[in-house]
């Protein structure tokens, strides 16, 4: 089954897989054309039923998202979002670098559905290569009519732009998407107004993650019933897992959801480094709640499965822990992220990530107090739900969930006075 | 109408009123430093949180539409938790500088503070607070304190919405972002003042007033600036006989929420150069008199008789006073009062007029209209009103009898002086550019020996037997 | 010395104008481009581009300096971007900066007196499989070793 999940993967290896020509000979931009042919509600339908939910890290049903655009005659844009800057995270890069062409037909697809006028390709400035081959592949696809002026020979028109983001994590959330889009800092804005009602520009807009996006032209293509071969009945369909940390092949491997995620670690993965034993694991990026080596037994990569263990899917990161590693280490330098990347228009984050990053740099220095531990804790629990967006939700979530599992590692630091670790990270560079 | 439950109160307020809107409109307080009234919503400063049923997270009542059957909680625990903690993170980095902060006594901080939280920090010592620029000079009239400056954006947003000079903005990331200009550019623009009544803290603070006074000494009394035809609602804020500044009063018709520099500064005029005693020239200098000297001086340069009587009046006297004058006239068989009005000003699609005078909207409909100029030159003497601000009037060698309540150049040249009460000490009405009427009552006492006009020129009709009926 | 852009630089921006409804849009590409051609987001920069795209020097001040990528003082040729994030951590991202630091003399955060390298610790890069790793410039180098390193600065002019 594990094999036949090649809905995203199916061209990646092959030599210029990234060019419309190779893209084009396994059987692509079919999907466009069959679109094209059908009713934009339908086509909207069609990935609905399929389930396919969004793969950025919110898992909200696409096709249904696509229905929030309004029909009145302003002006519609799609947005995707290729700013991957949740740590761990790094398949968005892959698809880009690997088979652009099917992110662009899988947008052709989507702005057909939802009648855009234009495609917004929202990349993280760091992503040269990733951000080169996507133009490449757009001017590509303009060059054989597939994008521009009546696309495929019809009466729609769509545009697609790469446009290049320049450092800065939050604009991964996607009002701040749009700010930064429209040549703002990247402030992320209140809501109400959604985008479909006024979005980038103040027009109707739908926001979908690369890989999201990037399914589509194999639903089109296979039907729905097809996707949900795969995965399971609540997560249809396959997920792009990118793995680090303490494993043997870390990368990026498409499976069906629902796989134990004991089993892909040591099944896909190849088990842990150096036989080490592990200790814990982040499973859907940094934000997420970590697990418990004895918690990962017991855990499915299903948006269920890990949301009844309080922990969640979200972009399908998996960051493996290993035994000898320093958890104090590791939470200050996640609380350092979230604090240099809050975009600082809320007061609840902008001041509680910089605090909370200050006290856990006390604590690893060993000059921590026991009440910092319960002080990190609650100025989490006040970051929370507070602010404009969720990055104060996924700064305190790692803060809640590593004191409450590991809190004994953090009174140690404070009772010997230092980190009890020779190294905090035991793997030998 | 939709209906909305306030702390289960039932009140209707009109489409599209936010929940913060429909509260403060009906005497129901919540805390709040980014919105204003008169701002585009941020929604950034979290401290409007209410607990709205149904939603399961706090909403920020700024930003939230009222929906019909809307039920509201603004004094819950919850909500009471969430100010507290929204405080805490508030005050995290901002220096406690009260002891030498200019806002102290009217700090949105220190109020909230005080009202609303309470708790004693949590904040280690070894936690140092993110250091920021200090005393920052940013141009003729402000400082700015980037520490003290808790990123409320009104200053921002201020500068680009509604004066039209989009000079500053919040750069840098998380929590060393700051406010600034371009560096090395001020802030050079009429309305700059405004800044430090948007500002909730002592972040950005007057030049003029800083360092000059405790604002819990200071008296705030309502009034009507003169300075232009607009008429700007303002705050005079006096102590110890003195006036320290002014400030605008709210006024959704003519200024919102603002005054221009302009107009603030004007204050200087109530305190410097003021005439206080009533001057009588005695060989060619003018010296001290007694008010009994001084109107009987007067009375004998104005009787009829004595020769062609001109009347002059500034335009930024009040109505009443104009009425006054114009009635004196005629009973003197003087001519009917020329109109004082000075050169035209900046005008600017703000707040600003050209006209730089209070009342001539409401001089000119009571008829009076007159060239100055024209007055002195066909007359033998002159009797003349002053107000602020002053326009200056020549009186080419004709005996002046002028009351005024500065130095000017009429009383320089005149044979009498008479020490009249400035707007800020009179009760009057002017009429706007709009021709909204606008009355007001003193702020203060008058300076020294000077009395109302109107009450100076009743003197001297009973003095000359006139009646001003 | 007044900045200007060269005349492919201002085609490049013309074209550039034509993919968004607002002017606005073009900053960030704006900004890039002047990176490119000035060497760095200077001040002198900033006020061009403001010019160029009608926004205010101030508002153009506060959208570089958000963006951590717009270098705002000039950099060495090839700026070695290490990052530190838990991924790479894990993967002994720390000893990669130190060995760089030690090679290079200087510390994170400064540049070689020769102006040919600048050192900076630096966010998830998102090629957390290949921990650890670091951007030169504008190319990402992967699964580092020492030998690697060494191979890599040589090759550098």
């Amino acid at each position: 089954m594990a094999d036949e999940a090649k809905v995203l993967t199916r061209n990646w290896g092959k030599p210029n897989s990234h060019t419309i020509g190779a893209y084009l000979q396994s059987g692509g931009y079919e999907a466009a054309k069959k679109a094209l042919a059908m009713e934009p509600a339908k086509v909207s339908q069609t990935v609905l039923d399929a389930g396919l939910r969004g793969r950025g890290g919110a898992g909200f049903p696409t096709g249904r998202k696509w229905t929030f655009m309004p029909k009145d005659d302003r002006p519609r844009y799609l947005c995707i979002n290729a700013d991957e800057g949740e740590p761990g995270t790094f398949k968005d890069r892959d698809i880009m670098r690997f088979d652009p062409h099917m992110l662009i037909e899988g947008a052709i697809i989507a702005c057909w559905a939802m009648g855009c006028k234009a495609a917004y390709i929202y990349v993280r400035g760091e992503f040269v290569e990733p951000a080169d081959r996507t133009e490449a592949a757009v001017k590509e696809a303009y060059a054989k009519g597939f994008l521009g002026k009546n696309i495929f020979g019809t009466q729609y028109s769509l545009d697609v732009v790469v446009h290049r983001g320049a450092g800065a994590y939050i604009c991964g959330e996607e009002t701040s998407l749009m700010s930064s889009l429209e040549g703002r800092r990247g402030y992320p804005k209140i809501r109400p107004p959604f985008p479909p009602q006024r979005g980038v520009f103040g027009m109707p807009t739908t926001i979908n993650n690369v890989e999201s996006i990037a399914a589509v032209p194999f639903i089109i293509n296979n039907g729905p019933a097809a996707y949900k071969k795969f995965g399971t009945e609540k997560s249809p369909g396959t997920k792009l897992f990118s793995i680090s940390g303490h494993v043997r092949k870390p990368g990026v491997y498409e499976v069906p959801l629902g796989m134990p995620l004991m089993s892909f670690i040591r099944d896909v993965a190849g088990g842990m480094l150096h036989n080490m034993k592990l200790k814990a694991v982040i499973p859907g990026g940094s934000s997420t709640p970590i697990l418990t080596a004895e918690e990962a037994e017991k855990v499915n990569l299903d948006y269920e499965s890990l949301a009844a263990a309080k922990t969640m899917l979200g972009s399908g990161a998996i960051i493996v822990i290993a035994e000898g590693t320093c958890l104090v280490k590791s939470l200050e330098i996640l609380a350092h992220f979230y604090s240099h990347e809050s975009c600082s228009q809320c007061t609840p984050c902008r001041e509680g990530t910089g605090w909370m990053a200050q006290i856990l740099h006390r604590l690893h220095d060993g000059h921590g107090r026991m009440e910092d531990i319960d002080l990190l804790t609650s100025l989490a629990d006040g970051m929370m739900g507070r602010t404009i967006c969720p990055l104060a939700d996924a700064a305190a979530m790692p803060v809640q969930s590593f004191i409450k599992k590991f809190r004994a590692e953090f009174e140690e630091h404070v009772s010997k006075k230092k980190c009890p670790y020779p190294d905090p990270f035991p793997v030998k560079w | 109408m939709p209906k909305v439950f306030i702390n289960g109160k039932e009140f209707e307020v009109a489409a599209g009123t936010t929940v913060l809107q429909a509260a403060l409109a009906n005497g129901i307080y919540i805390p709040h430093f980014c919105y204003h009234p008169h701002l585009p919503i941020s929604g950034c400063c979290r401290m409007c949180l209410v607990e709205i049923e149904g939603m399961p997270k706090q909403q920020i009542s700024c930003a939230t539409t009222v929906a019909d059957n809307m039920k509201v909680q603004t004094e819950s625990p919850a909500v009471q938790k969430s100010r507290q903690i929204v405080m805490e993170f508030t005050l995290k980095n901002h220096p406690i500088d009260c002891p030498i902060c200019d806002k102290a006594g009217e700090c949105t901080l220190q109020d909230f503070y005080m009202r609303f939280d309470g708790q004693p920090s949590r904040l280690f010592a070894d936690d140092a607070k993110v250091h920021k620029g200090k005393a920052l000079v940013m141009g003729p009239t402000l400082v700015l304190d980037q520490e003290r400056c808790i990123l409320c954006d009104r200053c921002v947003r201020f500068m680009r919405e509604v004066a039209k000079d989009e000079c500053l903005t919040l750069a840098q990331r998380h929590d060393r972002v700051a406010i600034t200009t371009f560096p090395g550019r001020e802030v050079n623009n009429p309305y700059s003042l405004c800044l430090t009544d948007v500002c909730p803290v002592g972040a950005w603070t007057a030049r003029d007033f800083r360092f000059r006074k405790r604002v819990w000494f200071l008296k705030p009394m309502p009034s009507i600036c003169p300075s232009c035809a607009r008429g700007c609602n303002i705050f005079i804020d006096q102590a110890d006989f003195q006036v320290y500044r002014i400030w605008p009063r709210r006024n959704d018709q003519i200024n919102r929420s603002w005054a221009c520099d302009q107009g603030r500064m004007a204050y200087h005029a109530l305190n410097d150069r003021r005439l206080t005693q009533p001057l009588v020239k005695k060989g060619g200098v003018l010296a001290p008199a007694s008010w009994e000297e001084a109107i009987a001086a007067a009375a004998k340069i104005l009787q009829p008789g004595a020769g062609k009587l001109g009347t002059i009046i500034s335009a930024s006297a009040t109505n009443e006073e104009g009425a006054a004058l114009t009635k004196l006239a005629s009973a003197l068989g003087a001519a009917a009062p020329a109109l004082l009005f000075g050169q035209p000003g900046f005008e600017d699609e703000i707040l600003m007029r050209a006209d730089l005078n209070a009342n001539r909207a409401g001089l000119e409909k009571l008829g009076i209209k007159g060239d100055p100029v024209a007055a002195v030159a066909q007359s033998n003497a002159v009797l003349v009103l002053e107000a602020l601000p002053v326009h200056d009037l020549d009186l080419f060698g004709k005996a002046g009898v002028v009351l005024s309540p500065t130095h000017t150049k009429a009383v320089e040249q005149a044979q009498v002086a008479l020490p009249a009460a400035a707007f800020s000490e009179s009760s009057g009405t002017f009429v706007n550019f709009q021709g909204i009427e606008q009355p007001f009552q003193p702020a203060m006492a008058p300076r020294g020996q000077a009395k109302p006009a109107l009450a100076i020129l009743k003197d001297l009709a009973q003095k000359l037997g006139k009646r001003m009926e | 010395m007044t900045l200007e852009f060269s005349t492919t630089s201002k085609q490049n921006l013309d074209e550039t104008l034509k993919l968004y409804p607002d002017k606005r849009a073009a900053l960030l590409p704006a900004l890039w481009l002047a990176q490119k051609e000035f060497g760095y987001v200077s001040r002198e920069a900033m006020e061009y581009v403001a010019e160029l795209l009608d926004l205010t020097p101030a508002y153009v001040f506060g959208v570089s300096t958000f963006y951590t990528m717009f270098n705002k003082e000039p950099v060495g040729r090839h700026l070695i971007q290490v990052c530190t994030n838990l991924p790479c951590a894990l993967m002994g991202a720390e000893h990669v900066v130190d060995y760089l630091a030690q090679k290079l003399g200087i510390k994170a955060g400064q540049t070689t007196p020769d102006n040919k390298f600048s050192l900076l610790r630096v966010e998830c890069l998102g090629a957390c499989g290949a921990a650890p790793m670091m951007q030169i410039n504008d190319t990402y180098y992967e699964n580092l070793t020492r030998e690697k390193i060494d191979r890599i600065l040589a090759e550098l002019k």
